[in-house]
């Protein structure tokens, strides 16, 4: 009998595929704009743009400063908008790949393409691959002898500075020259002029203390709306200081491919470090973010001395929301400081740890209300604007990798989406949802949202946990003011 | 080696209208099957360098679009904005009054239990397979098998359309 049910079951079920004749979806070319439009919105309205230091051309978010400077004009070559030449096709970067050849020419080494791929540590595919929503990407691995080429192209929505994203790639590692014993250990830190928009370069012993060890050269170039990574790997011994061919050779392919163009033109390494005649009093006395070099302008222009380096902000007294402040918080009020609650047992789903992404400093304290809401707010010291930045850019992807489907919960994650905070330099919001499963009857679902902001290297954090939503659908907007608050609070 | 939008649009004509029945038959609704299944192709293509090397693209496309399925009736339920629509088709529900039963009460059952059925009697996956793809133990999935069809046997019968199907039973 329960056969005859099962089979009953199934014939019904399959039967309804009737109701689909004469439905058509879209189809592919749609679902894979709708991605591409998402993609523009997204790196549009602020997160990994803010990020990556965009502003569609006309100003440019510098990461680092609390000001927005306007873009100096774009010489010929650099398109402020997204490419329309027609020889480019969206999708299909594979052209623009390395070849054999090039990698041959540029290794010394007879090349041929192998499908095995392997991982090196502080990987930057990686962060490419988290950081970025790219309208297209195309990969390519060869072996030339003992060296290893691997290289990634990437499109994205519009022309960017690409900054952001190598500063997260870069802090993976430690400052060049700083052996305090862990790996790995960065050998050269430089920028490359005269090649694309711009350009850095790394290169690294991932495990500096054995000799069979290997170096790292890890190459980031951008022309236009496209990057260029690329990693090579080789023996220590045999290694060059700095290897320069292969990310020239793979721009010099990428821009003749891509737009029909050369973007090469006098490639040159320049040390990525601050300028010994200024001064700068970032803590890791090491950064990336060249007070010379503003995101967005020309890397083959002399660095500007009169550019002031970035300005490095410390924490109030009292960094946190007062009462007033989160008297309301949407339709939850009455919220009061309560400095005895663990701001660890507020619910707050896919939240890093400041502390763990490199803050200095990072306190933490809790409110909560006479129902069973509770807000915990996290305030962090970073070490410069770009590990701030990077803390923030972390969460417009982690909300896409967290949650849990458990036998008696089920956790449904929404998608980050910017927030424009007033005084903040990025800010991202999501909210996550915790319902039981038929299995657990008489639970309860709940709530919660977060939301982080930051402005240099200041960050801050509202947790908000509750059983139902006070934001009624809206928590990107109710956190904004709530974030706006407290950055104001927290800073010194 | 390349993410390419060729391999992306015959993976699409090859699975969507299976992907699409399978979201009909949890969601009993075309235009939202329509649209989950729309917004998962359209997320796998962002990721369809990983997608396309998964052990089934088709099954992340099918969780994913139940996954999104799921938001939209808790965020409805709870009287939450809809998730925005990109230009959902327009569809008028089927006019069978045997499917139109038979999606009635497959909507009146849990979640789970629907994910559950549909999967094991119209996708045709076996008890361990649900389970892997899930990440739900095989013991639950049974007793969500179990309570599913016995639950759909009484309300097709209370709806005098399938009287004297028999429930239950243990779920192959």
């Amino acid at each position: 009998m329960t056969g005859d049910f099962d089979d009953e079951l199934r014939q019904r079920l399959g039967g309804l595929s009737a109701d689909l004749d004469g439905v058509a979806l879209p189809g592919p070319a749609a679902a894979r704009a709708r991605a591409a439009q998402r993609t523009r919105h997204q790196v549009t309205s602020g997160v990994l743009a803010g990020v990556a230091a965009v502003a569609a051309g006309v100003l440019i978010v510098n990461p680092a400063p609390l000001t927005t400077t306007p873009e100096p004009a774009p010489p010929a070559s650099r398109s402020t908008e997204a490419p329309t030449d027609p020889t480019t096709t969206p999708d299909d970067l594979s052209p623009a790949l390395l070849t054999a050849g090039d990698v041959t020419d540029a290794t010394g080494q007879a090349a041929a393409e192998v499908t095995q791929r392997s991982a090196v540590d502080c990987d930057p595919a990686d962060v490419l691959a988290r950081l970025s929503s790219p309208l297209g990407h195309a990969e390519v691995t060869y072996q030339a002898g003992d060296i290893a080429v691997r290289q990634d192209i990437l499109r994205f929505s519009a022309a960017e500075s690409v900054t952001g994203v190598w500063a997260e790639i870069r802090s993976c590692l430690p400052a060049r020259g700083d052996d305090d014993g862990d790996a790995p250990f960065v050998t050269d830190d430089l920028l490359i002029d005269g090649v694309g928009d711009e350009g850095w370069l790394v290169r690294y012993y991932p495990d500096p203390d054995t000799d069979e060890g290997s170096a790292v050269t890890a190459a980031l170039v951008r022309y236009q709306d496209v990057v260029s990574l690329t990693v090579r790997t080789e023996p220590q011994p045999d290694g060059p200081d700095a290897d320069i061919e292969v990310p020239v050779t793979a721009a010099r392919r990428m821009c003749d491919a891509l737009f029909a163009t050369s973007c090469v033109t006098d490639p040159v390494l320049r040390d990525a470090g601050p300028n010994p005649e200024e001064t700068t009093e970032g803590p890791t006395g090491e950064s990336t973010n060249d007070p010379g070099t503003v995101p967005g302008g020309e890397p083959t222009e002399p660095a500007d001395p009169t550019t002031p380096a970035e300005e490095l902000l410390e924490l109030a007294e009292d960094p946190f929301l007062t009462d007033d402040d989160v008297a309301a918080v949407g339709t939850a009020t009455g919220f009061v400081r309560q400095p005895e609650l663990d701001p660890d047992a507020v619910w707050t789903p896919c939240l890093q740890n400041p502390i763990d992404s490199g803050a200095i400093t990072a306190v933490a304290l809790g409110y909560n209300h006479d129902l069973d809401a509770s807000i915990v707010e996290r305030v962090a010291l970073m070490p410069d604007g770009e590990s701030a930045f990077s803390y923030v850019a972390a969460h417009t992807t982690l909300p896409e990798v967290c949650g849990e489907v458990g036998e008696f919960r089920e956790q449904t994650v929404g998608e980050p989406v910017a927030v424009d905070v007033d005084g903040a330099d990025d800010a991202v919001a999501w909210v996550v949802e915790s319902v039981p499963t038929a299995e657990n009857p008489g639970s309860e679902s709940s709530f919660a949202g977060i939301g982080i902001a930051r402005v240099s290297n200041i960050v801050v954090v509202i947790g908000f946990s509750a059983m139902g939503d006070p934001s009624g659908g809206d928590w990107p907007g109710t956190v904004s003011g709530l974030l706006a608050t407290a950055l104001e609070r927290a800073v010194g | 080696m390349a993410a390419n939008s060729t391999d992306f649009d015959e993976f699409y004509n090859a699975t969507h209208r299976r992907v699409l029945h399978q979201m009909y038959a949890m969601t009993g609704n075309l235009a939202d099957a329509q649209e989950c299944t729309q917004e998962a192709y359209a997320r796998a293509w962002q990721r369809w360098k990983t997608v396309s090397q998964a052990s089934s693209p088709e099954a992340w496309i099918r969780t994913v679009a139940w996954r999104i399925a799921a938001s939209r009736w808790r965020k409805a339920k709870n009287g939450v904005t809809a998730l925005v629509k990109h230009g959902a088709p327009d569809h008028s529900p089927s006019p069978d009054p045997d499917h139109v039963a038979l999606v009635t009460a497959l909507k009146q059952i849990p979640e789970s239990q629907r994910q559950a059925i549909v999967l094991h009697h119209l996708v045709g996956m076996s008890v361990d397979d649900i389970s892997r793809e899930t990440g739900t133990p095989t013991g639950t999935i049974k007793a969500r098998l179990s309570r599913g069809r016995a639950a759909l046997a009484q309300l097709l019968a209370d709806t005098g359309d399938a009287a004297g199907i028999p429930a239950g039973g243990e779920a192959s």
